[in-house]
């Protein structure tokens, strides 16, 4: 019943949004010059480039395949230091906004918790560009904010979640706080974050890939120049070569996660 | 006293041991009255069952006697000691917790990691912050000598090295145990000990607990439902009912008549 009334509601506020924008969906139906280009572009997906489309690239030029890689390795490299930096700084920051600390520590914490998760890596990004210039560790930055913002986030329930039994056993045994968390409740909990970290690792590469847009070397990068020179069977080479990236990934997280968490 | 086969680390003998007073206690948890005017003494070298019906406050009466909790009205001591007294400093309460070791019902273990790091947490006590990290991490030889040795006297040697949740749940129980003699001690608390146990494994836990604590010379303090295998395996057996002690006697003079008025259902329930 509530269900049903929130779901009627969401399509009510859909309707208005609908309305105010002035949609028409005419507008979606391209004009003759635009279905050549979507032909172009959707054709080019079953005959993806092995090489450069353009005979007449600078000579500077990586062979292509040298080409996909570097972009594929700069992606897995953005989004791996990003990764990494985000553990660092968001496990301390998950300790400091759990249940295990004092309010008056918990409470700003998560404020500043919520803050770096607020804004998008992407407009990180913008800011960061403008404000560092076009900087490897001004990417890399852009990412860890909302990213180690949401680990922390996500870890401090998870150590507030996992089951504390043996966390105070070993406290009534005599130990520290801080010895008792390290024994007993961060290793209960360790597993799911674990997972949620390589889940978030894949994450992180779609967004590194994304950065490139910006100019920084990913695949991203290579993609808009593709797009730009209406090079479509490389834009789709680029296409495949990310959602391979994710694929793997995603069997190699999953894997994981059977291990640790079963 | 049957010495152990194994030769125990010195350090474990050094050890005496301890004397416990319960003084007048209440206890109210969530408004509910749980003890009322509570008075036992236990002695070095006794082995204690504490029965009575579920609700009774048998599993309070230990979590005061370890430091757990502090009572509402009276004092709970440990050699002269109050706990709620040394609860003023963290570090004094901590050594005073530290010479109570308790077996948990649910054996609290933490199910992913190993044997070994179940037990060397017990130990923690005497360890500083980066001593307990490297127990846990890329614990020494000889503290992986003295874990298995602790293991092996308790049947569970091969185990050291597997995670605790492919252990059965007797095993799991010993590893509790391990992991509080591995505290070294003065007492051993255990709380309901054998509730999820069948009979013929109940009597031969209750028998290994008897074992350790005469050959550490640790008063063992037991909560039991099953008040016949308290009446033929323990010294003394103290009936508590609805927060009260029914009977304090030894095990040979706690009849028939006197159990069956410790588990009678109240006349409401009735």
């Amino acid at each position: 019943m509530r269900q049903g009334l929130v779901l009627i509601a969401l399509l009510v506020v859909g309707l208005a949004g609908y309305l105010a924008l002035g949609l028409e969906l005419g507008g979606l139906i391209p004009n003759r010059g635009g279905f050549g280009l979507l032909g172009d572009f959707l054709g080019a997906a079953l005959r993806p480039a092995f090489q450069y489309e353009a005979a007449d690239g600078p000579r500077d030029w990586l062979p292509f395949y040298q080409q996909l890689l570097e972009g594929l390795w700069r992606t897995v490299v953005f989004a791996a230091a990003a990764i990494g930096l985000s553990i660092v700084v968001g496990l301390p920051l998950a300790i400091l906004a759990s249940s295990l600390v004092p309010l008056w520590v918990r409470i700003p914490c998560r404020a500043l918790i919520a803050g770096m998760r607020s804004v998008h890596e992407l407009l990180w990004a913008v800011v960061l560009l403008a404000a560092v210039g076009l900087n490897s560790a001004g990417a890399v930055l852009a990412l860890t904010i909302p990213y180690a913002g949401t680990l922390a986030k996500i870890f401090s329930e998870m150590l507030d979640e996992a089951p504390r039994e043996a966390f105070r056993a070993v406290r009534l045994s005599g130990s520290t706080r801080l010895q008792a968390f390290m024994g007993a409740l961060l290793p209960r909990a360790a597993p799911d974050m674990a997972a949620y970290a390589f889940y978030r690792f894949e994450c992180a590469l779609r967004s590194a890939a994304v950065l490139g847009f910006f100019g920084y070397p990913t695949i991203g990068y290579y993609l808009k120049l593709a797009f730009e020179s209406l090079h479509f069977r490389e834009v789709w080479t680029w296409l495949y070569l990310m959602i391979a990236m994710v694929l793997v990934l995603e069997a190699w997280s999953s894997a994981l996660r059977k291990r640790f968490v079963a | 006293m049957v010495r152990p086969a194994v030769r125990w680390p010195d350090s474990i003998f050094l050890a005496t041991s301890a004397r416990f007073a319960v003084d007048q206690v209440s206890l109210d948890l969530g408004g509910q009255p749980v003890l009322r005017e509570v008075s036992l003494r236990f002695d070095a070298e006794q082995s204690v069952a504490i029965v009575g019906p579920s609700g009774a406050g048998k599993t309070s009466l230990l979590r005061l006697m370890s430091g757990a909790i502090f009572p509402d009205v009276g004092s709970v001591q440990l050699d002269g000691v109050s706990f709620a007294d040394s609860a003023q400093n963290g570090a004094a309460l901590r050594r005073m917790r530290a010479q109570v070791g308790f077996v948990h019902q649910d054996f609290a273990l933490v199910p992913n990691l190993r044997v070994l790091q179940n037990v060397v947490s017990g130990g923690f006590s005497r360890r500083g912050f980066w001593g307990a990290l490297r127990d846990l991490v890329a614990p020494r030889r000889a503290l992986q000598e003295e874990v298995f040795q602790l293991l092996e006297h308790l049947g569970i040697g091969d185990k050291m090295f597997q995670r605790v949740d492919t252990l059965s749940g007797g095993q799991q129980q010993r590893v509790a145990l391990a992991r509080a003699l591995f505290q070294k001690p003065r007492a051993l608390l255990a709380d309901e000990p054998v509730s999820s146990v069948d009979p013929t494994r109940a009597r031969a836990l209750l028998e290994l607990l008897h074992r350790v604590a005469a050959e550490r010379q640790l008063p063992l303090v037991v909560s039991l439902h099953d008040a016949e295998l308290a009446r033929e395996l323990f010294a003394r057996v103290i009936g508590l009912r609805e927060g009260r002690v029914v009977f304090d006697l030894p095990a040979s003079e706690v009849d028939q008549d006197r159990l069956q008025a410790l588990y009678l259902l109240p006349s409401s329930e009735s």
